[in-house]
C-alpha cells in the first residue's frame, strides 16, 4: 500500500456493521480518520426534507468532548457533501456520517484534520454505495517563503519535498520575495514554518468545491503582520497546481483503492 | 412548478399569485425572475455586485473598556471588548501567550490545550457570539447552536490569521509600563479581552458585520494603564491614565458573496448562477455556495477618493479564502470578487476613518 511517501494508506471496510467505513492515514503528518457511514435511514421527522435526503456529519476528536472546532468541521465536511451527494435519490431519509479522529499531531489544527476528514469521508462514502454526482479528493499545500524556512524543511523531510516552485520561472512578484517552496500535506513541524496554508478540494472535473486558505505566519501581531498575505495571482497559480494534484492523483489514488470493489 | 412559467408574448400564465405570495411558495423561481431582468436586480432593490450601506458607532456602552454598534441592512450587531487582567503566576511560562500561533511542536500543545473555542493559543482574545437575542425565527433562545459555535470558531482564527492586535501592547510589565523592556521575565500580566458579538438583528451575512465591529471596537477600545506595584505585589490599574489597543496598520476585512442556483431553463442565456455580494438572510437560504475572502487594501482615507475606486486599481493582498459548498464559483470569479473585497475594505476604512475623526 506504501508505494510512494505521498501515498495515503487507506483501509476499507474496517468497520464490518456499518454501511461503509474507511481508515486514512495521512502519509506525512500520520493524522489518523476512522469514518463511518450509514444510509439511507430512518430519518428523524424533525430533520426531515421532503425532497432530498437529510445528511448528518458528526465529528467525533481524538481527545475530550467535541467543541466549538469539531462543530466547525462538520460543517464545512456538510456543504462539501451537499454538493457531491445526490440527496435527491432517496428523500426522507438520513445519510449519517460518523468521523472519528483516531490519531492527530495537533488536535486543535483546522488545516491538519481537514484534508484527512474529507478524503476519508468521500471513500467511506463510495463504499457505502452511496449515489453521488461525482468524486472529490482534497489536498493540503502549504508555502514556505523565503531560503531560511526552505533549508530546515529540505534537511529532514526531504522526500516530502515533491512539489517545488522556485521563483526564476514565476513572475515578478514571487521575485522580491525569494523563491517559494510548497509542500504538499505538511506535517505539524512544516505548517508551523509556513507562510499560508491552503486546503484545497477539487472533484474528478475540476470543479471547486471547498478552498480553505489562511495565512499562518508566526508573528506577535500588530504592526509587525502589516503586508502579510499573498496577492491574488500567486493564489490562482497554487489553485492550478492544486486542481492538478486532485484531479490527476487523488483519483488515482481513489481508483487504485477501490481497484478490487467494483465500485466503479 | 411548470406552470409558473409564463409564455413569452402569448396568454396570462393560467395561475397567478401576489409577489408577496410567490416571495414565500417558491424563492428560487422568485430570486431567478428577477436576476433575468436586465440589469439583473435581486429582490431588495441591489445589484449582484453591491453591498448594503453600513453604519457604525463607537463606543456606545459605558461599562465597557471599547464597543462598536454595526448596521447594515436589517443585521445589526454589538460588538464590546472587556479587558481582565491575567497574572503570570512565578512558575508560569509567559513564552506561550507570546505568539499567534503556540509553537506546534510544544508539549503543551501537543496533549491539546483545549481552551474556550478549542484556543491552541493562550487565549488573549476571546471572541464569542451570541444570536440566540430573538434576533431571527431561526435561532430560539437556549444553548448556542451549530451557526453561532461556528462563527464563534471562525472569528477565532480571523483574529489568529489577521494577528490583528499587537500582543505587546497586552502585556502588563513590571515597573511604570515604560515599554522598553523586551524581557519576559519583567512581565508580570497580560490584558486579556472578551471580545463579545450580540446579534440583534439578523438579515443574512453576519460575519462581516461582526467582524467588523470587532475591528471598530478594539480600534476605540482604551485600556486602564496598568502597573505591577513592587510593595504590595499585585497589578493596580490607574484610574485616570487610559492606552489604546495597537492594532495593525493596514486592517483586514472580510467580504462574503453568495452563489445562487439558477433553475436550467433557455432564457437564462448558459448562466447557471448569480453571485451576490453581501447576501441578506432571503438570498443566503436558496444559496447554494459561500464564499468569504479576507483582504487588506491600500486604500488611503485621507486622500483617497471612495468614488472613484474602480477606476484606480486597487493593490490588495488576500489573507483568508473559504469558499464552501457547490461547485459552481470558479478560480476566476474568485478573482474578479477580491476586486470587490478591496473595493468594500475601503470603504470600511472610510467609515472606520470618519467615525475616529469626529469628536465625542
Amino acid at each position: 500500500m506504501t508505494s510512494s511517501p505521498l501515498t495515503p494508506e487507506i483501509s476499507l471496510n474496517p468497520l464490518p456493521q456499518s454501511d461503509g467505513s474507511c481508515q486514512y492515514t495521512c502519509p506525512t503528518s500520520r493524522t489518523t480518520i476512522l469514518t463511518s457511514v450509514n444510509g439511507p435511514l430512518e430519518v428523524r421527522p424533525k430533520d426531515e426534507l421532503p425532497n432530498h435526503a437529510t445528511i448528518e456529519v458528526i465529528v467525533k476528536p481524538g481527545i475530550g468532548v467535541a467543541g466549538v472546532r469539531e462543530t466547525r468541521l462538520s460543517s464545512l465536511i456538510h456543504s462539501t457533501l451537499q454538493s457531491l451527494i445526490l440527496t435527491n435519490h432517496h428523500p426522507r431519509t438520513l445519510i449519517q456520517i460518523v468521523a472519528q479522529i483516531v490519531q492527530a499531531e495537533d488536535h486543535t489544527s483546522l488545516p491538519l484534520l481537514l484534508t484527512p476528514l474529507i478524503n476519508c469521508t468521500i471513500l467511506s462514502l463510495l463504499i457505502a454505495g452511496i449515489p453521488m454526482r461525482t468524486v472529490g479528493w482534497s489536498v493540503h499545500l502549504a508555502i514556505l517563503q523565503g531560503p531560511a524556512g526552505g533549508k530546515g524543511i529540505k534537511s529532514t523531510e526531504g522526500q516530502v519535498l515533491k512539489l517545488q516552485k522556485s521563483g526564476d520561472d514565476d513572475k515578478m512578484e514571487t521575485d522580491e520575495e525569494g523563491e517559494q517552496i510548497v509542500v504538499r500535506n505538511p506535517n505539524s513541524e512544516v505548517l508551523g514554518l509556513a507562510k499560508s496554508s491552503h486546503t484545497l478540494t477539487f472533484s474528478k472535473e475540476g470543479e471547486v468545491l471547498l478552498i480553505e486558505s489562511l495565512e499562518c505566519s508566526q508573528g506577535s501581531g500588530g504592526k509587525s503582520a502589516d503586508g502579510q498575505g499573498w496577492d491574488i495571482t500567486d493564489f490562482l497559480k497554487l489553485a492550478g497546481e492544486g486542481r492538478r494534484i486532485c484531479c490527476e492523483e487523488g483519483v488515482e489514488i481513489i481508483r487504485e483503492a477501490l481497484a478490487d470493489r467494483k465500485v466503479f | 412548478m411548470s406552470t409558473l412559467t409564463p409564455q413569452v408574448g402569448s396568454q396570462p400564465p393560467p395561475l397567478t399569485f401576489s409577489t408577496s405570495l410567490f416571495r414565500q411558495i417558491s424563492p428560487a423561481l422568485y430570486l431567478q425572475r428577477h436576476f433575468l431582468r436586465s440589469p439583473p436586480t435581486r429582490p431588495n432593490g441591489r445589484s449582484p455586485s453591491q453591498c448594503r450601506d453600513f453604519t457604525l458607532t463607537t463606543n456606545s456602552l459605558s461599562h465597557a473598556h471599547g464597543s462598536a454598534v454595526v448596521r447594515a441592512g436589517d443585521t445589526a450587531v454589538v460588538c464590546g471588548i472587556r479587558g481582565e487582567i491575567l497574572t503570570v503566576a512565578p512558575g508560569d511560562d509567559p513564552s506561550r501567550f507570546e505568539s499567534y500561533h503556540s509553537s506546534p511542536t510544544s508539549a503543551t500543545h501537543a496533549c491539546g490545550s483545549r481552551g474556550a473555542g478549542g484556543a491552541s493559543w493562550g487565549g488573549l482574545i476571546v471572541p464569542n457570539v451570541e444570536l440566540s437575542t430573538g434576533c431571527s425565527k431561526k435561532y430560539p433562545l437556549g444553548p448556542p447552536g451549530g451557526l453561532a459555535q461556528t462563527l464563534s470558531d471562525q472569528l477565532h482564527e480571523l483574529i489568529n490569521v489577521t494577528k490583528l492586535v499587537s500582543l505587546d501592547s497586552l502585556r502588563i510589565y513590571d515597573g511604570d509600563g515604560d515599554g522598553g523592556i523586551t524581557s519576559t521575565t519583567k512581565i508580570k500580566g497580560y490584558w486579556s479581552l472578551y471580545v463579545d458579538v450580540l446579534c440583534i438583528s439578523l438579515d443574512g451575512n453576519i460575519l462581516d458585520a461582526a467582524w467588523y465591529a470587532i475591528v471598530a471596537a478594539l480600534k476605540s477600545s482604551r485600556l486602564p494603564l496598568a502597573s505591577w506595584n513592587q510593595t504590595e505585589e499585585r497589578i493596580f490599574c490607574d484610574a485616570s491614565l487610559y492606552h489604546p489597543i495597537s492594532l495593525r496598520q493596514s486592517l483586514p476585512f472580510t467580504t462574503t458573496f453568495a452563489l445562487i442556483p439558477l433553475p436550467h431553463s433557455e432564457d437564462n442565456g448558459g448562466e447557471t448562477a448569480v453571485l451576490l455580494n453581501d447576501p441578506d438572510s432571503y438570498e443566503e437560504d436558496e444559496a447554494c455556495e459561500i464564499l468569504t475572502i479576507l483582504s487588506t487594501t491600500d486604500f488611503d482615507p485621507v486622500r483617497g477618493d471612495l468614488s472613484r475606486l474602480p477606476s484606480t486599481g486597487l493593490r490588495t493582498r488576500v489573507e483568508k479564502i473559504e469558499k464552501r459548498g457547490g461547485w459552481k464559483v470558479g478560480l476566476t470569479q474568485i478573482e474578479s470578487c477580491t476586486h470587490l473585497a478591496a473595493s468594500k475594505a475601503a470603504r470600511y476604512i472610510q467609515s472606520l476613518t470618519k467615525e475616529q475623526l469626529t469628536p465625542v
